[in-house]
């Protein structure tokens, strides 16, 4: 957290932004005294522009948004859920009303509606060995055109760079002024910048809430085995 | 420190737009006004930016605010000694497009007048502020490939000609009307005009000079174009490295008088994809991926949507450092001279059908 700590009072001071904002954790800073909920994917340029596509007239009649997402063996499905529930419902800007979801063992797949009559799904799981990157897809099918985070062909997030040598690696480096920090790295920054900027904490406060209620309605779902509303 | 009181002028250059949000966001900087080439660009920038003065000459904005301290000269390669002059004359600090002249003449001329006055001059060769770039920079410094034996580029786009008609005009382009060889109807001005910033990144990447070059031009694939698209380089440094750059308009576009949606017809308009290769490995570097990627709307083609990447911003951070600390740019005349020399030797190749040595 020191590092992100000093990148992002390195913007504000940048930017001359007058707000005291301490990173406590990758969902929480606290601003002048006061937490308040990060929600760092929405900052995460891919989905920035995921949702830019979706609603600056290239597609057309959106009726479907997939996304998926696979990780390191013990991380939290719910926390995961958290993140795709809101993803479909920021980037789509239609929230979700009902969700219906099955589990076995670290995964779970979700079925999500939204009130303006989409919909979402979900696959989930904890199935990753440790060191291992998290793989993730999302995906808006439309009338007029598909949008996605992975290119065609591919099951893998691509790289900028692979370096061939005695090993094999690969890196991807997306922020200039963040130069250094991983992508979800810059994603908590970048918001908790955004926030002490702009002052939207409301907004990400009751996101937050409405979400925590979502994820408790996967939760009713998987114990009754129905889809539950909102 | 304070806000950098700046302009822009002519607006006609392809980079022009890319500016419109660092300069309104940068608390570093103050935008004074712009001046536009004609009305066709004056126009373009009204649609697109409020609140900032335009004016139709670039002496008229000068003189109606002797404010200004630096002026983004975004505009065609023939105008740029001119306003070189204009500006540093006056004391104004330049932030000059890609190519300040492919004149060697010129080119010295400017390099007197920045020096005579002690203005700042920066060349807007933005790769360097890219952070994929940043990367590579640092895993071949640190040995990761060993010593390099070859460097390998693309610095590939589609034509912007139809949008900046500048740049299939060859004496606003290359300076002068010259055929690009004997027997062939096209003039030297198009893609390698375009395309700079790989003869530059070479040099840093292997810390060393051309030593030879040897290049041909191919078929045009727009034949009505009057100048060359389509080319391939190849040659030697000093230090013994050899190399293969391609700087071609290989990616098609529809013919759109403003950039905008749908202007690709390949998915991807831009793409430069370094391989170096050493004695201990090879590193593939795409330097504007990966990205997001659709096929809607207006034309329903598969289409690349550039997602990262914000060169400007540490472009004219570090221009600004630059006024305020004077000191020298990194990519300043001196140096890049030498890249406009082997551009030229490019040219010299293709017309002679031999290998340049430098």
């Amino acid at each position: 957290m020191k590092q992100l700590q000093e990148k992002l009072d390195f913007l504000l001071k940048k930017y001359s932004v007058g707000r005291k904002a301490i990173i406590k954790n990758e969902n929480c800073v606290n601003i002048d005294g006061k937490d308040i909920p990060l929600l760092s994917h929405r900052s995460e340029r891919r989905f920035v522009e995921l949702k830019n596509v979706a609603h600056n007239g290239t597609l057309k009649g959106i009726s479907v948004m997939r996304s998926a997402n696979i990780a390191v063996k013990g991380s939290d499905l719910s926390r995961m859920l958290y993140r795709e529930l809101d993803l479909c419902q920021w980037i789509l800007e239609d929230p979700i009303v009902s969700v219906f979801a099955v589990n076995n063992g670290p995964t779970m797949n979700v079925i999500a509606h939204t009130q303006g009559g989409l919909v979402c799904t979900v696959e989930l799981s904890a199935t990753l060995s440790q060191g291992q990157k998290p793989i993730d897809k999302h995906e808006i099918i439309s009338q007029r055109g598909i949008a996605c985070d992975k290119v065609v062909d591919t099951q893998i997030m691509q790289n900028s760079i692979y370096l061939y040598g005695e090993t094999t690696q690969a890196y991807t480096d997306v922020d200039f002024e963040l130069y250094g920090l991983e992508i979800p790295e810059i994603a908590v920054v970048r918001q908790a910048f955004a926030v002490a900027k702009n002052g939207n904490d409301a907004e990400l406060i009751e996101a937050d809430h409405r979400l925590e209620r979502l994820v408790a309605l996967a939760e009713a779902s998987l114990v009754s085995g129905q889809k539950e509303v909102l | 420190m304070k806000p950098l009181k700046i302009a822009m002028m002519s607006m006609t250059h392809g980079h022009t737009r890319k500016y419109y949000q660092t300069l309104k966001e940068n608390p570093k900087l103050e935008w004074i006004a712009v001046s536009t080439a004609n009305d066709t660009v004056k126009q373009v920038f009204l649609d697109s930016v409020t609140g900032i003065p335009c004016y139709d000459s670039d002496e008229a904005m000068l003189d109606a605010h002797p404010e200004i301290e630096a002026v983004v000269l975004a505009s065609e390669n023939k105008d740029h000694l001119r306003q070189m002059k204009l500006c540093a004359e006056r004391g104004i600090h330049i932030l000059s497009m890609k190519v300040p002249s492919f004149d060697m003449e010129e080119y010295d001329e400017m390099i007197r007048l920045v020096e005579k006055n002690d203005v700042i001059c920066q060349i807007e060769l933005e790769l360097h502020y890219n952070p994929v770039v940043v990367r590579m920079k640092e895993l071949l410094a640190s040995g990761a490939v060993g010593k390099i034996q070859s460097f390998n580029a693309t610095n590939i786009t589609l034509s912007p000609v139809w949008a900046f008609p500048w740049q299939g005009d060859p004496e606003k382009s290359y300076g002068r009307v010259e055929k690009i060889a004997e027997g062939d109807h096209r003039f030297r001005g198009g893609a390698l005009c375009d395309h700079p910033h790989i003869f530059d990144m070479i040099c840093e990447i292997t810390d060393s000079d051309f030593d030879t070059i040897y290049a041909e031009v191919a078929p045009n694939i727009r034949p009505d174009i009057q100048v060359e698209d389509m080319l391939s380089v190849v040659g030697k440094m000093k230090n013994g490295v050899i190399f293969s750059l391609d700087p071609s308009w290989s990616k098609m576009e529809e013919r759109l008088p403003v950039p905008g949606p749908g202007w690709e017809v390949f998915p991807k308009r831009m793409e430069v994809n370094i391989t170096v290769n050493g004695e201990k490995g090879s590193l593939l570097t795409d330097c504007f991926g990966p990205n997001v990627y659709h096929n809607g709307l207006p034309n329903d083609r598969y289409t690349v949507q550039y997602t990262y990447f914000d060169e400007w911003i540490g472009l004219v951070d570090e221009f600004v450092d630059n006024i305020r600390n004077h000191k020298l740019p990194k990519i300043n005349l001196a140096r890049h001279k030498k890249t406009i020399a082997a551009m030229n030797a490019v040219y010299e190749s293709i017309a002679t059908g031999k290998v340049v040595k430098l």
